[in-house]
């Protein structure tokens, strides 16, 4: 994650300030969002399944907001200069609608086949399943996928609606490639075991030793893997002891 | 340190026939076993598939690994061809061997080598048809910036969105310039593929001798390694590092300076080289409200009218940094000929030749859920096309070569500058 903000802090160097303040004030504005709502989930009470799943949901599009700044930033040049914070406006309302929606649905999934399973089995169980996709030729297919951003008119509504579904298309290519690492991540048990699997998925693309290609996507199946291992035998111990 | 000859030097002749020689027991291997990583097809298929799709499941990990349309398409090349050479001189037991390069003054004058039309010899290729099209204008010696000439930047998929100026003339432009297997993916069977990827690797080497420009320092691209089949070693397989051959130095061989006539038309380009550019400085001025086709003109309103300087007294006596970009280019169907200029004008003034699209994997691209972007540098034609402060640019195609049946389009059409 931090190599992705340096990466696009450093392409944002070399623009004139007059011409960042824009976008720089709704990215920290972002910035500030994500702090408030992991706090105000980390406080909440439970107050029902419906309250519980659209608080995860918002969770969950904060969580993933600020994986949309390389896109983000592509889309941004391609704008013109008076047009460039409502541009990074609409890209991350799309982004962040798929996710939002995305969070809602799982955090309802979760409920219901976590009671079924017990909490940290449920968890473990989504971790291997989420080692398994990593390294499956599906998957595979879907990242060597091409996608594109949408280049819309350069002015008008129509220039505002282009730029959320941008937006909207870059968070649905997300939600296909990492849906089961994130269905992992709504069952986890508490905030900080949340951030270990957001780490895990991210890390794929972070620059290493570990090469592109084949290998590079092994790194998080190893953490996926790891977790799940912990998970369930942590689980199976809790219910020896108990019975 | 081995060096590598132009192909119509008179040293060459033995080393065209010990090539021949090796692509013919190469062939043989691939009739014997198609999987067998030394032969032929299994070579051509490394780079890719005829459509220039993704590789399928059940398919060798080697296949369909090229990469274009990204800052990794020089580098692999470069690899590919090192590959290549170490499995020439394998197969054929000299040590010495080095891979001719191509020494075309550019794509339009591209003639076959004699060597390579004998019907008789392993280095002709039966599918190979001429593809005439005019005199196309060379701008990848302009590009300032790695990202520009060699790439942009991107994850090290086969086939990227963002070309530099040296993939689209003369890499594309001559894959183009013949019909058969030379126009797709699998272009590797045909040995002219080898020759044109050489002179291609060179004019990298050229352009880094320009001043200001130099290969990226960003560890994702000096670290990235890919694996390619070598008989040499014990696995039967060697990982090489771009920052291993991102130089002929560290590569470890060189090329011999192409025939006078090819020399001095370089030399000639590389004369007044443009000054460094920053790719990330390109300030859009305007774009198309509506998508293009090849089938009808495309108006660019001139909307960021301050940038171009047109809110003060005086015209540009000097020429403005100026980037015409087609955004998403896509492309259903291929019949591997089509070539298009794309031409700009304004004020009803005659159009200038902006630059030519080869559409060159795109259809693969288009098919695999992805768009390219193409950047003609117009920095030349600023003063015409800025002239009496224009309200917008008109952006016309023409087709030069194959048919129309095979017709690009393209989400928008939009105009960059530089700001300083």
């Amino acid at each position: 994650m931090l190599a992705v903000f340096a990466r696009a802090a450093g392409r944002l160097s070399v623009v004139r300030p007059r011409d960042a303040a824009g976008p720089l004030v709704v990215a920290l504005g972002v910035a500030a969002a994500v702090v408030v709502l992991l706090h105000h989930h980390a406080v909440a009470t439970n107050e029902g399944m419906l309250h519980h799943a659209i608080d995860h949901g918002v969770l969950m599009a904060a969580v993933m907001l600020p994986v949309a700044a390389p896109s983000a930033r592509l889309v941004v040049v391609r704008a013109l200069r008076n047009r460039w914070a409502s541009t990074l406006v609409a890209h991350a309302i799309g982004y962040g609608a798929v996710w939002l929606a995305f969070g809602i649905l799982a955090a309802l999934v979760i409920d219901a086949v976590g009671e079924k399973l017990g909490g940290l089995a449920c968890f473990g169980v989504l971790a291997a399943a989420a080692t398994a996709w990593q390294v499956s030729f599906v998957r595979r297919k879907l990242t060597d996928r091409r996608g594109w951003l949408r280049s819309g008119p350069p002015t008008g509504v129509s220039a505002v609606t282009a730029d959320a579904a941008g937006g909207a298309g870059q968070a649905w290519r997300c939600v296909e490639t990492c849906w089961v690492p994130m269905l992992a991540m709504t069952a986890a048990p508490n905030l900080p075991l949340m951030g270990v699997v957001l780490a895990i998925d991210v890390s794929e693309w972070l620059p290493g030793s570990n090469p592109y290609g084949r290998r590079r996507r092994i790194r998080p199946a190893w953490g996926y893997a790891t977790l799940a291992l912990g998970a369930l035998t942590w689980s199976l111990v809790r219910t020896i002891v108990r019975a | 340190m081995p060096t590598r000859l132009p192909v119509s030097s008179p040293g060459a002749t033995t080393v065209l026939d010990t090539f021949a020689a090796a692509v013919a027991a190469m062939k043989a291997r691939s009739t014997v076993d198609e999987a067998d990583p030394f032969g032929w097809f299994y070579q051509s298929r490394m780079h890719g598939r005829p459509d220039g799709g993704a590789r399928r499941q059940g398919e060798p990990e080697d296949w369909s690994a090229c990469k274009h349309g990204q800052w990794y398409f020089l580098p692999w090349h470069r690899m590919y061809l090192l590959q290549f050479e170490r499995l020439v001189r394998w197969i054929t037991s000299d040590d010495t061997w080095c891979l001719p390069y191509w020494d075309y003054p550019d794509a339009s004058r591209a003639q076959v080598p004699a060597a390579f039309l004998d019907p008789s010899s392993a280095l002709n290729d039966a599918n190979r048809r001429d593809n005439p099209f005019p005199a196309a204008a060379a701008t990848w010696m302009a590009s300032g910036t790695f990202q520009a000439f060699g790439g942009g930047v991107g994850a090290p998929v086969h086939m990227g969105d963002h070309p530099g100026s040296l993939e689209l003339n003369p890499h594309n432009l001559v894959h183009r310039r013949f019909v058969g297997d030379l126009s797709s993916f699998q272009s590797p069977l045909d040995p002219l593929f080898w020759i044109h990827h050489a002179n291609i690797d060179r004019l990298w080497s050229r352009w880094l001798e320009l001043p200001g420009r130099r290969n990226p320092g960003d560890s994702s691209w000096l670290d990235t390694s890919f694996d390619f089949p070598d008989p040499t070693t014990p696995s039967r397989r060697r990982t090489m590092h771009v920052r291993e051959i991102e130089t002929l130095d560290l590569a470890g061989y060189d090329y011999e300076p192409p025939p006078s006539e090819v020399a001095r038309e370089e030399d000639e380009a590389f004369a007044e080289p443009a000054p460094a550019r920053a790719d990330d400085v390109l300030t859009l001025v305007g774009a198309s409200a509506e998508r293009g086709a090849v089938d009808g003109p495309v108006s660019i309103p001139l909307l960021d009218r301050a940038t171009l300087g047109f809110d003060t007294d005086e015209e540009a006596a000097v020429e403005t940094d100026l980037f015409l970009r087609l955004e998403n280019v896509g492309m259903d169907i291929d019949d591997g000929a089509a070539v298009w200029n794309v031409l700009a004008s304004s004020g009803g003034r005659d159009p200038v030749l902006a630059g030519t699209l080869a559409p060159f994997g795109l259809a693969g691209l288009t098919a695999s859920g992805g768009r390219a972007t193409i950047t003609f540098d117009v920095t030349a034609f600023s003063l015409t096309l800025l002239a009496g402060r224009p309200e917008t640019l008109e952006v016309t195609t023409e087709l030069v070569a194959g048919s129309a049946d095979a017709a690009p389009y393209w989400e928008r059409a939009a105009l960059y500058t530089i700001v300083s």
